[in-house]
């Protein structure tokens, strides 16, 4: 490694960024036919336009009435009361999606998950198998449409953040291949919100020193970018110049692994905090489950109806991936959140310090360590993924609400 | 409220109540001090509700009366404060004057109303007890009682004192679900001969710990009384009062292995040496480290994927056959820290059995280890 000046040239990788067309609700209109070319909107219950939580996901239907992904669930029901809402059946989606997933890793091992329907593929080393970047993108997209039935946008480049703006630009069924050497020209008319790190705060700024397009950050000089605007100019500079080094990083083991529930109303009802408790830990303990890991630690968030958050966290002498245990936690920390009768907003369990069966484990003196399947909690886990989170739950849960 | 005191003497005091008053803001008044002026000297008073401690301390009380304010900000002052002698003085709008030489300070402080009322406890039956004993027995089993565990009561030091086998005995017990430490002691009650009372009681964690700590300052005899749900403990001046906690211990007499042949016989500081270096490469997976039991040695091996492996033999004598299993280095780490021999036994029938290390020099104390599988 010699202090030579000149640059080190990486060698050109090909980047994929597969990005799927409006998965969840795509995957509702796919397994219930009656639902094709509906407005499908994934989310919070609208409660006929009291309900208070936020849209998870629209099908390109309810996008026309302005619908999108985090918008409240009582806005979307007032732009399209005749919507068809749906709950979130987020086993249902894992599942699918670890399907799409194993089409990504017939091409390559280089698979770095961004959520359950995105994902960037590094193929530079399965160019001589499989032929071209290009060619590799158009065998996922149509293996995906033939097996699932469902549709995908593509980008192609040289970097990740090429790639996942080509894959953006012609959203549904979009296919984008930016050449090596083109990046820049390909960015360049593009506003510089598209940029990763300008969020709506550093784009006015961006606004204010006249920059509009990512071209007019590239011919900037990137000694002047980095005194407006320090490091983070340094990172637009080389974002803006399609330069991109980060590695696509194959599928790192989940840190955590959480739920959270706002409130239709907001409360102070000991047994409806209790329940919802109950509820989250469920899902959590039935996430941790599907993912074969257990939980070191446990986090309570608690947002009460000034937006106070508070959060609780802490140690499970057991690693566990059962719900019981998971809320016996719950409440020993809700006891520590210094509650004065103010109400709740929000609600959330978060799993963390995540451990494989295969790591090493604890023995237990006591002998109480919860064996790891029990027959009911795997029929129950079979129960759900099939027919939904709500097909089967604790008597206890069984009220008129619905979360 | 006024009060001449030696800035050493109050330094002293708050030392003490530093590790009492409450970390975590839930109830503002708790991490504060209460201060009372009284004909014979000052109060001093901390708690977070838990546990209460109380010290009186040689002042000039020129003016009775109380005061209570931040813990943490007057300790930070003492500390800073130079001359042998501060006055503190109080107004009536509870505004807290401490003169100290040339620097004064003005602290904002609450009626002593606002502190939260001492239970009231009796004062009956109070064991005097051999201080440095008392000590020895904590340190021993401290270390192996749970941390915010979710089973409650593993958070608490189990206490008991007997005198069904003759001589009068008190035996301490830790435990947080994956090691076990006992530890007890004969002594002889001094004075009065009145019938010992059979306690066997939780003591919460923080309650022992801020008992080892005032023992560790030495001085005179402690004495140890128990009530229904709390306990006290007085030494020179001091009272701690603590809650007990409720529960059911869990039975660990039972999880600890008979007396068997299977005994491995090591060095102590050879072991302790080996295991620090050896469980450096495995510090990211919990301290892992396999050993396996040789007729004239252990073996200790680590490794980890993303570092690398270490490995070290130590001589010992085991007269079984040859077997594997895995532990946390740091669970043996925290045995051998307390121990005092120089040798000591590992006793083990299967590699996912219970580990039970003694001294063979003293048998009063024994530990519990449970593997890992490897």
């Amino acid at each position: 490694m010699g202090s030579t000046h000149e640059e080190i040239k990486e060698p050109m990788r090909s980047i994929i960024h597969i990005d799927m067309d409006a998965f969840y609700a795509s995957v509702e209109q796919r397994d219930q036919p009656s639902y094709r070319d509906k407005p499908v909107i994934v989310g919070a219950d609208p409660q006929k336009g009291k309900g208070r939580g936020v849209v998870s996901a629209a099908s390109y239907e309810a996008r026309v009435f302005g619908i999108h992904s985090a918008m409240p669930i009582n806005q979307a029901y007032r732009r399209c009361p005749k919507g068809v809402f749906l709950p979130v059946r987020m086993a249902r989606y894992q599942e699918v999606s670890s399907r799409i997933f194993a089409i990504f890793h017939r091409y390559t091992d280089l698979v770095e998950p961004l959520s359950l329907d995105e994902a960037f593929l590094d193929v530079t080393g399965s160019l001589r198998l499989f032929g071209t970047a290009e060619e590799i993108g158009r065998r996922i997209e149509a293996e995906i449409a033939q097996e699932e039935h469902l549709s995908a946008s593509v980008g192609v480049a040289t970097t990740k953040f090429v790639a996942k703006v080509a894959s953006d630009l012609r959203k549904p069924k979009g296919f984008v291949i930016v050449e090596p050497g083109k990046e820049v020209e390909f960015l360049k008319d593009l506003p510089v919100e598209r940029l990763w790190g300008a969020g709506p705060k550093m784009a006015k700024q961006l606004h204010r020193l006249g920059y509009r397009t990512i071209g007019d950050i590239a011919r900037q000089g990137q000694a002047e970018l980095a005194a407006l605007l320090g490091q983070s100019g340094v990172h637009l500079w080389e974002l803006a110049n399609g330069i991109d080094p980060r590695p696509v990083i194959p599928d790192e083991p989940a840190k955590s692994i959480g739920s959270e529930t706002t409130f239709q109303v907001d409360t102070a009802d000991p047994n409806v905090i209790r329940q919802t408790l109950l509820e989250l830990a469920e899902h959590v303990g039935q996430r941790l489950r599907a993912d074969e890991c257990f939980a070191g630690t446990l986090t309570l968030k608690f947002r009460d109806e000034a937006f106070r958050t508070l959060t609780r966290a802490m140690a499970i002498s057991e690693p566990t991936d059962q719900a019981p245990v998971l809320y016996r936690t719950a409440l020993t920390l809700l006891d520590r959140i210094p509650f004065s009768g103010q109400k709740v907003r929000l609600l959330g369990l978060s799993a963390s310090h995540l451990s494989t069966s295969a790591e090493r484990q604890q023995l237990s003196l006591f002998g109480e360590t919860p064996k790891r399947h029990s027959q009911l909690t795997e029929a129950l886990d079979k129960i759900r993924t099939r027919f939904g989170d709500s097909a089967i739950k604790p008597g206890s849960l069984f009220t008129k609400r619905r979360v | 409220m006024k009060v001449k005191i030696a800035r050493d003497e109050l330094l002293t005091a708050l030392q003490r109540v530093q590790g009492v008053v409450e970390k975590r803001n839930t109830m503002p008044s708790l991490a504060n001090v209460l201060l009372e002026a009284k004909p014979e000297g000052l109060d001093v008073l901390a708690t977070d509700l838990e546990i209460w401690m109380r010290g009186l301390y040689k002042a000039t009380v020129e003016e009775p009366g109380a005061v209570t304010f931040s813990a943490r900000k007057l300790y930070e002052i003492l500390r800073e404060i130079k001359d042998p002698e501060i006055s503190i003085l109080v107004t009536d709008n509870c505004l807290v004057t401490i003169q100290a030489g040339r620097s004064q300070f003005k602290v904002v402080g609450l009626p002593s109303q606002e502190f939260p009322v001492v239970p009231s406890i009796e004062r009956e039956g109070l064991i005097p007890l051999p201080g440095s004993g008392l000590l020895e027995l904590i340190r021993k089993t401290l270390f192996a009682v749970g941390d915010n565990d979710t089973r409650y009561v593993l958070n608490g030091q189990l206490f008991i004192v007997s005198s069904s086998g003759g001589k009068p005995l008190i035996r301490l017990v830790g435990t947080d679900g994956h090691r076990l430490a006992v530890a007890e002691r004969e002594f002889e009650i001094q004075g009065g001969s009145a019938p010992l009372p059979e306690v066997k009681v939780i003591l919460p964690r923080k309650a022992a710990h801020e008992i080892q700590r005032l023992l560790e300052e030495g001085g005179d005899e402690p004495m140890i009384g128990f009530t229904q749900n709390t306990m006290i403990f007085r030494k020179s001046g001091l009272v701690l009062t603590s809650r007990l906690m409720e529960g059911t211990y869990p039975n660990y007499q039972q999880v600890i292995p008979k007396e068997s042949q299977k005994k491995i016989s090591v060095n102590r500081e050879e072991l302790e040496g080996a295991l620090r270096r050896v469980s450096v490469l495995s510090r990211e997976k919990g301290y892992a480290v396999k050993m396996t039991f040789a007729p004239d040695h252990i073996t200790l091996f680590s490794s980890h994927p993303d570092t690398g492996e270490a490995t070290e033999e130590v001589p010992a004598r085991f007269n079984g056959e040859e077997f594997s299993t895995g532990f946390n280095a740091r669970y043996f780490l925290d045995v051998l820290g307390v121990m005092n021999g120089e040798n000591l036994t590992l006793q083990m029938e299967a590699p996912l059995s219970p580990c039970l290390l003694r001294e063979p020099e003293n048998l009063q104390f024994m530990s519990v280890i449970m593997p890992v599988k490897v």
